[in-house]
């Protein structure tokens, strides 16, 4: 089903296995929704960067690098102008990590693009990324 | 199906890289993210000491943090190796994206291969 066909009102759901692979796709989603949505592209360029961070971030640092990779979840939903994107995984949750790969780029890039940023637990186990855009036209 | 959001989405990642001497110039294309930025710090390969890598970005359609770790660890290896890094990010979000991060404060960055003395 194509975004449009699926109108903005409804939210983008996806869940995929948390791989290197499934960034592009994620990204691509969530570009292509907010794109029948009518976003302008500069805010459809920041969902796309903040998506990009924050599933790279689950690929990362949510489930330990022997492990069969567990999921990511996305969901990106449009409500009075706003743009909502949360991303999920089921992993260790949030913890100091010393092996940590990476230069702790990505949350303070999405904190950039982003307007509002939550970083909670979700669920049981898991970690949840909230973050909000304005600069839809309602 | 997915709508592209710009013509440019959707171009396969790939990297030309041409050496002329000292000069290697490194030319990806697509979108450098956490599947393809170890491909792009790989097209590097063996530099001369004394020489210049030119990693030109103005083709790519989209660039993440990725791409500025693969672009730090190469600035770090030359000047390990006594080589020299310079990024062409056009003006697009990949200068953006260099800005917000302040990564642009941190490698050498012009505006076009030719302004490298």
């Amino acid at each position: 089903m194509s975004p449009a066909s699926r109108g903005a009102s409804h939210p983008l759901r996806r869940t995929v296995p948390a791989v290197p692979a499934c960034v592009a796709g994620l990204r691509a989603d969530a570009a292509g929704y907010l794109a029948a949505a009518g976003a302008p592209p500069e805010l459809t360029e920041a969902v796309r960067l903040a998506v990009s961070e924050a599933v790279s971030n689950v690929i990362l640092h949510a489930y330990p690098p022997d492990d069969d990779p567990g999921p990511v979840h996305l969901v990106v939903e449009v409500s009075r102008g706003t743009v909502h994107v949360t991303v999920a995984d089921e992993g260790r949750g949030i913890a100091p990590r010393f092996d940590s790969p990476g230069a702790g780029l990505g949350l303070p890039i999405i904190a950039n693009v982003a307007t509002r940023l939550e970083l909670g637990p979700a669920g049981e186990a898991g970690t949840e990324l909230r973050m909000s855009f304005d600069g839809l036209a309602a | 199906m997915s709508v592209p959001a710009d013509p440019q989405h959707g171009v396969p990642f790939g990297v030309d890289v041409r050496r002329d001497g000292p000069v290697t110039t490194v030319t990806p294309e697509g979108e450098v993210d956490l599947a393809t930025a170890a491909e792009l710090e790989a097209a590097v390969g063996e530099m001369p000491s004394g020489g210049r890598c030119v990693v030109d970005l103005r083709r790519l359609a989209f660039m993440d943090s990725a791409g500025l770790r693969a672009i730090m660890r190469l600035d770090l290896r030359g000047r390990e190796e006594g080589w020299a890094l310079v990024v062409v990010p056009g003006d697009g979000m990949v200068r953006r994206l260099l800005e917000v991060s302040r990564v642009g404060d941190r490698v050498t960055v012009v505006d076009a291969p030719e302004d490298v003395e």
